[in-house]
């Protein structure tokens, strides 16, 4: 799977590209698990992502736990596909999402 | 001599069984979830840092979130929680040995557990124990499992053939006592067990006061206790099951003496009053909720009413209609069907993939073995003790509809039917049992499995007993009924007592 990064100081915004299912999330979470170090504010930009599968949400829950001990998060440029299933597990009740 | 207090605050659970999603009552109010005992824990832990929080094993096995994953979608939920430390519980190797061991490198906390070894080398399969250090305190965890796993692991062939469960007391001994020799440093012993209360009690009697433990946090019986047990100074707790409690232990422990000064207990309710929710943890498990939603959401079968499943020593309607079913499915005249393999209280009349998977969640076979009538018998007979019928603590066998018993207790007088005719000794009747209680045939049935097998060598029937159950029910609508006539007890039987 395709994760653009953008790494600005102590910011990183991460950008998947197509979909996450149970075969692309841990690619994403593998990139979460190895370059948070020292990011203090870290995007997950949804611009390119078209379907996630509840393996997907797993990696931002995980996102977050990390974040919130050493900074903050926020989800933006969601499609209305994925807001809904947002809805759904209750992330707009937890997540920054822009 | 004089003292130096210190406060440390324990918190426990046991027996969560994989119900992580808890429970709404009529007004809407959620208990007994996961997400809540994660916020009571941060709660307690944000306003005394001197907390640790234990699991006393039995996390696995009880809900399809847990099973459709085999414990990994367990570890990845518990590792959202502020957990210090496990014990492993019988239920963790209800995957496999070798699984289990695989699922513990994934977990973020220290599983420990000191007396299931390698027959062969005595090496310990996990951490046998953990010293946990806060605030410059050290508390010793051990970790024991009951030796009943042994009756688990003969199922695994092979591996099973090489593993052991050493006595509890004795490794206690063994562990308390390298640790002194050792030098580390332990201000407070804890033994993190999944034996039971019962051998909780009997444990602490035995151990020598020399071994300085302080705390059984227990597991296993599912105890509810009103207050800690003390016995030979030990002080044991355990909480209930099933995230319905989480046990909190305040104590001011004595560090110049090494010994708790004092205590308070209580078994906290996991309910909106007590327990805020964790929204990561709770979001964490509404992942997997959807997943088996969208799986599990399918209609199996329609049953003619609800069917009880109360009791672990008597016959039940739901039991009845398994047996039955099995019986029909693999075409046997016989079957005996473990009640314990039955995890729910009742089913409701319209049965989803996973109302049914939650009822019947083994996965395995089921062997095909002819019995002679001789044999039925003394297997019946055997399981009409009163540690199956009164105590409800060995396994009771529901039967299909095709065998008749009735048995007098007070005269120990037993007669059998099948097909409608009387028993006959010579006789051989097509039985099916399941995989676990056929390798354990001399627990169950009082019956090596040589004598199991003189009328001819057990034949798999099905390798998928979910799968069987599953298949006939789809296509055989409207069944179930009332507890009919085919297993009668006359006579006094002492009435089973809850505890």
């Amino acid at each position: 799977m395709e994760i653009k990064r953008t790494r600005d100081g102590n910011t990183l915004v991460l950008a998947p590209v197509g979909k996450l299912d149970a075969a692309t999330a841990p690619e994403l979470a593998d990139v979460v698990r190895k370059e948070l170090d020292g990011v203090t504010e870290l995007g997950f930009d949804l611009a390119e992502l078209k379907y996630t599968s509840s393996a997907g949400l797993r990696v931002f829950i995980s996102a977050q736990k990390i974040m919130s001990k050493q900074g903050s998060m926020y989800i933006c440029n969601v499609c209305d596909e994925i807001k809904e299933v947002f809805e759904l597990v209750g992330f707009n009740d937890i997540f920054d999402i822009r | 001599m004089s003292k130096k207090l210190k406060k440390l605050t324990l918190l426990h659970s046991n027996d969560i069984h994989g119900k992580f999603t808890g429970k709404k009552d009529e007004n809407g109010k959620l208990s007994c979830s996961l997400a809540q005992v994660a916020g009571y824990v941060n709660k307690i832990k944000e306003e005394q840092p001197d907390t640790l929080y234990c699991i006393a094993g039995d996390v696995f096995q009880g809900s399809l979130i847990d099973s459709d994953f085999q414990g990994l979608s367990t570890m990845e939920i518990l590792n959202m929680l502020p957990i210090d430390i496990m014990s492993l519980g019988n239920h963790e190797l209800d995957y496999g040995i070798s699984h289990m061991l695989f699922v513990a490198k994934c977990a973020d906390f220290p599983i420990v557990n000191t007396n299931f070894k390698i027959r062969t080398n005595g090496s310990h399969m996990f951490e046998p124990y953990h010293i946990v250090e806060v605030d410059g305190f050290h508390v010793l965890f051990i970790g024991l499992l009951t030796e009943n796993i042994v009756d688990q692991t003969k199922a695994e062939g092979l591996v099973g053939s090489f593993v052991t469960v050493e006595d509890p007391a004795a490794e206690v001994t063994r562990i308390t006592s390298m640790i002194r020799e050792s030098g580390l440093k332990v201000d407070l012993t804890v033994l993190l067990t999944h034996i039971g209360y019962d051998a909780d009690v009997e444990l602490a009697k035995t151990i020598d006061p020399e071994c300085g433990v302080d705390v059984i946090v227990g597991g296993h019986s599912h105890t509810y206790l009103k207050e800690p047990t003390i016995c030979n100074n030990i002080l044991i707790v355990q909480a209930g099951m099933e995230d319905t409690h989480i046990g909190k232990l305040d104590m001011v422990i004595d560090t110049v003496n090494k010994s708790i000064d004092s205590w308070e207990w209580e078994m906290v309710p996991v309910d909106e009053e007590h327990c805020p929710t964790d929204k990561l943890v709770k979001a964490m498990v509404g992942t997997y909720e959807l997943e088996i939603d969208a799986k599990y959401s399918e209609v199996v079968t329609r049953l003619s009413r609800k069917l009880d499943n109360y009791g672990r020593g008597n016959a039940t309607e739901l039991g009845q209609l398994y047996a039955d079913c099995f019986r029909d499915a693999l075409n046997f005249d016989v079957m005996l069907l473990a009640s314990s393999s039955m995890r729910c209280y009742y089913l409701e009349m319209t049965v989803t993939l996973q109302d049914l998977r939650e009822s019947y969640p083994y996965d395995g076979k089921i062997y095909r073995l002819n019995l002679s009538g001789k044999q039925l018998k003394r297997m019946i007979k055997y399981m009409l003790r009163d540690e199956v019928l009164v105590d409800w603590k060995e396994t009771f066998y529901q039967t299909s509809s095709s065998m008749k018993i009735l048995y007098n207790y007070d005269s120990g007088e037993l007669q059998l039917w099948v097909n409608g005719k009387e028993i006959e000794d010579d006789t051989l009747y097509v039985t099916g049992m399941q995989e676990f209680y056929f390798a354990n045939s001399e627990i169950g049935f009082g019956m090596t499995l040589d004598e199991m097998q003189e009328n001819g060598e057990a034949r798999v029937a099905t390798t998928d007993a979910f799968g069987a159950l599953r298949d006939y029910l789809s296509v055989h609508k409207n069944l179930g009924g009332k507890i009919d006539d085919r297993f009668i007890v006359k006579g006094k039987v002492p009435k089973h007592k809850k505890k």
